[in-house]
C-alpha cells in the first residue's frame, strides 16, 4: 500500500478516535458527573500511588488494575477500547522492561514461585505503563477536553495559555483535514509515486505552514472584529464545592489503606 | 521506531521524584513564557500559536519517504515553531501540542508531562534556538545560513532531548540498562533522526523564507521578546539547572548507594540463593530500588503493627470524615436549591 494511503488511513483513524473520546465524555454516569478538578487531582494521586509501588508489589498493581476496571464499568466506558489505546505507549516501556528482564538476574521467592527480579520488574513496568495511560484516557473520556482545559484556569493557569490550548485543539481537525487534501492532490498528480518524496516535503509542508500562518492572521482579524481583548478573556469553570474536598479526603484515605495493606 | 515513540516518556518509566522535579522546571519555564507574552500584549500571537501548534500535529501525521532506506519519517516541530513564532510563543505552542498528545494519543503520561515538556520544549526553545539557531542567523538571513541553522538546531535539540530521556529514566532507577549503554543506544539513533528532521526543517524554512521572508525575519528580530537579555537568560537556565541538579542530588542522597548504583552496578550480579534469608535480601534490595523510600515500611523491626494500624486508622478516619462531610454538604446543597 502506498505511504500516502497508509497515512490517510492512520489520520482518519486518529481523528475518529479523538472524536470517539469526545463522544464518550458526553455520557452521564456517576464518574462523568464528578467535578473535573476533582477528577484531575484524583488521577494525579492515583498515578503517584501506582508509580510509588515497588516492582515487587505486583499484587498492589493488580489491585489498581481491578480498581480501573471498576471505574470503567461505573463510568460506562468501553474497557476494550481504552486498554487497546494504551498499547500506543508500550513500545518504549517494552524495550526498557526487556532490558531489565535480562539484566536483573537475582532470584526471589514470589508467593512460592522462584522468579528473577527481572521478570517482576518487567511485569511491573508494563503494568505501570498500562495503568497510568488508562487513567489518562479515563480522565479525558469521562471529562472532555474543554472541561479539563477550563479547570486549568481554576488552578491559576493564565487564561492566555488555556485559550491557546483550546484553540490548538480546535484547529487540529481543520489543519489535519487540509493536510489530507494536500496529500490527496499530491498523489493524484503523482500516481506512480509511493509516497511524498523528501525533495517535495519542503514545499509541501512549507505551503501548509504559510497557509496556516495566513489562516491564523484571518482568525485574529475575526477575533478583533468580535471585540476580543486579552484582559477580558474569561474561561468558564465550575465552582469547586465543599463536598469535593470531602470526596478528596475519602480518596486519599482509600489509597492510604491500599498502600499500607499491600506493603 | 521513530522519534515520537523514543522521545515521549511514559509514566511507567519515571519515579515520582523525577516527575515532580521536571514538572516544576517546566511550570517555571511556562510561567516565564506566559509572562513574556502578557508583558508584550501581543494578542495576535494567540491564534498564531494555536494554528501553528495544530500545524505541527498535521505535519507530524504526514510521513515522507527517505530515499534509499524504504523507511519513513516526519517533522519534529520545535525549531520550526521557534523560527516562525519566536522562542516564547513557540514553547507555549509546543506545550499545548504535548498536552493534547498526552491526553488523546497516549504519547507520554500525565506525571511524565513535565519531563516531556522539558525534553521536547525547553531544550529546543531555550537551548538550541537561542544558543545555536539565533547566533547563526544574527547578522544576515540567507538560504545557506537558514539550512545550517535548521539542521544544527534540530540535531543539537534532539540529541540533548534524547540525553534528557536517558538521564531521567536512569535517575528514576526504573531501567537497569547501564547509563553508558543507554546513551550509546539513544544518541546515534537520534543523530540519524535529527539529521533527517533537520533537513526537512531546513527545506520548510527555506520554502517559507522564499515565499514570505517577513515570517522568519519578524520572529528573529521581534523586539517585543528581546527583553530577556543573554545574561538574564543564562541566569534563568542556571536556576533551572540548579533545581534539576539539586533535585537529582537530593534524590541520590535519599538512596544509600546514590545514582552510581543505578548507573554502574546493574550488571553481572551474582544469583542469590533462595533460602530463608531471601525475604530479608529482597527487602534490602527493595529498599535500595524503591521509588519512594519514605513510603516503605520495614517489617522486621517491630514497628510494623504500630505504623500499619496508625495509617489504616488515619485512612479510615479520612474516609469516614469525608463521607459524613460529603453527605452533609450534599444535603445542605440540595436544601438550598
Amino acid at each position: 500500500m502506498p505511504q500516502v494511503k497508509k497515512d490517510m488511513k492512520k489520520i482518519t483513524k486518529a481523528l475518529l478516535e479523538v472524536n470517539h473520546i469526545e463522544c464518550l465524555s458526553k455520557k452521564n454516569s456517576i464518574i462523568h458527573q464528578l467535578h473535573p478538578l476533582f477528577k484531575i487531582i484524583t488521577a494525579l494521586i492515583f498515578i503517584v500511588c501506582i508509580l510509588s509501588a515497588s516492582y515487587t508489589h505486583i499484587v498492589e498493581l493488580c489491585i489498581y488494575l481491578f480498581l480501573i476496571f471498576i471505574i470503567m464499568k461505573i463510568g460506562q466506558l468501553p474497557i476494550h477500547t481504552i486498554l487497546s489505546r494504551t498499547l500506543v505507549g508500550l513500545p518504549f516501556s517494552l524495550c526498557i522492561g526487556l532490558s531489565n528482564l535480562f539484566l536483573m538476574k537475582e532470584t526471589v521467592s514470589f508467593y512460592g514461585l522462584t522468579l528473577t527480579t527481572g521478570i517482576l520488574s518487567f511485569i511491573s513496568i508494563m503494568l505501570k505503563t498500562t495503568l497510568t495511560l488508562s487513567i489518562v484516557f479515563i480522565l479525558i473520556a469521562s471529562t472532555g477536553f474543554d472541561a479539563i482545559a477550563c479547570e486549568l484556569v481554576h488552578i491559576k493557569v493564565p487564561a492566555i495559555f488555556v485559550l491557546q490550548l483550546l484553540m490548538t485543539y480546535r484547529y487540529i481537525f481543520l489543519l489535519v483535514e487540509e493536510a489530507c487534501q494536500m496529500s490527496r492532490a499530491y498523489m493524484l498528480r503523482n500516481p506512480k509515486k509511493k509516497g511524498i518524496e523528501m525533495k517535495d516535503m519542503g514545499s509541501f509542508l512549507g505551503s501548509l505552514l504559510v497557509r496556516s500562518f495566513h489562516r491564523s492572521q484571518e482568525v485574529y482579524q475575526c477575533m478583533m472584529t468580535r471585540g476580543f481583548r486579552i484582559d477580558a478573556v474569561y474561561v468558564n469553570f465550575q465552582h469547586f464545592d465543599i463536598e469535593n474536598y470531602f470526596l478528596l479526603l475519602m480518596v486519599i484515605g482509600f489509597f492510604m489503606i491500599i498502600k499500607v495493606v499491600c506493603i | 521506531m521513530n522519534q515520537k515513540i523514543l522521545m515521549h516518556m511514559a509514566d511507567g518509566l519515571i519515579s515520582v521524584h523525577i516527575g515532580i522535579i521536571f514538572t516544576i522546571v517546566s511550570i517555571i519555564m511556562m510561567g516565564l513564557s506566559i509572562k513574556k507574552m502578557t508583558v508584550s500584549k501581543d494578542e495576535s500571537k494567540i491564534p498564531m500559536m494555536a494554528v501553528m501548534g495544530a500545524f505541527v500535529f498535521a505535519g507530524q501525521m504526514i510521513n515522507f519517504t527517505i530515499p534509499g532506506t524504504g523507511s519513513s519519517g516526519h517533522i519534529g516541530g520545535g525549531i520550526l515553531l521557534c523560527l516562525v513564532l519566536g522562542q516564547y510563543p513557540a514553547f507555549l505552542a509546543l506545550c499545548s501540542v504535548l498536552i493534547i498528545q498526552c491526553l488523546f494519543f497516549g504519547d507520554g503520561g500525565l506525571l511524565a508531562l513535565g519531563c516531556n515538556i522539558f525534553n521536547m520544549g525547553v531544550i529546543p526553545c531555550f537551548f538550541a534556538y537561542p544558543f545555536i539557531v539565533k547566533p547563526i542567523l544574527k547578522r544576515t538571513v540567507n538560504i545557506k545560513k537558514l539550512a545550517m541553522a535548521s539542521i544544527l538546531g534540530v540535531v543539537v535539540g534532539l540529541e540533548l532531548g534524547a540525553f534528557g530521556v536517558v538521564l531521567e529514566t536512569t535517575a528514576s532507577g526504573i531501567s537497569k540498562l547501564p547509563f553508558i549503554n543507554f546513551v550509546a543506544l539513544m544518541l546515534p539513533i537520534h543523530l540519524a533522526i535529527g539529521l533527517i528532521e533537520g533537513m526537512i526543517t531546513a527545506f520548510i524554512s527555506i520554502y517559507v523564507y522564499k515565499d514570505n521572508p517577513s515570517i522568519i525575519q519578524t520572529s528573529l528580530t521581534n523586539q517585543t521578546y528581546q527583553g530577556l537579555n543573554l545574561k538574564r537568560q543564562l541566569f534563568t537556565l542556571g536556576v533551572v539547572a540548579l533545581l534539576i541538579g539539586g533535585g537529582l542530588s537530593l534524590y541520590a542522597s535519599s538512596k544509600p548507594d546514590g545514582l552510581e548504583w543505578s548507573i554502574f552496578n546493574v550488571t553481572g550480579q551474582e544469583n542469590i540463593e533462595n533460602n530463608d534469608d531471601t525475604k530479608d535480601q529482597v527487602a534490602s534490595l527493595q529498599e535500595k530500588t524503591s521509588i519512594l523510600p519514605d513510603y516503605h515500611f520495614k517489617n522486621d523491626d517491630g514497628m510494623l503493627g504500630t505504623s500499619f494500624s496508625g495509617i489504616i486508622g488515619a485512612g479510615l478516619t479520612f474516609i469516614l470524615v469525608g463521607a459524613i462531610g460529603f453527605a452533609a454538604s450534599k444535603k445542605r446543597h440540595e436544601k438550598n436549591h
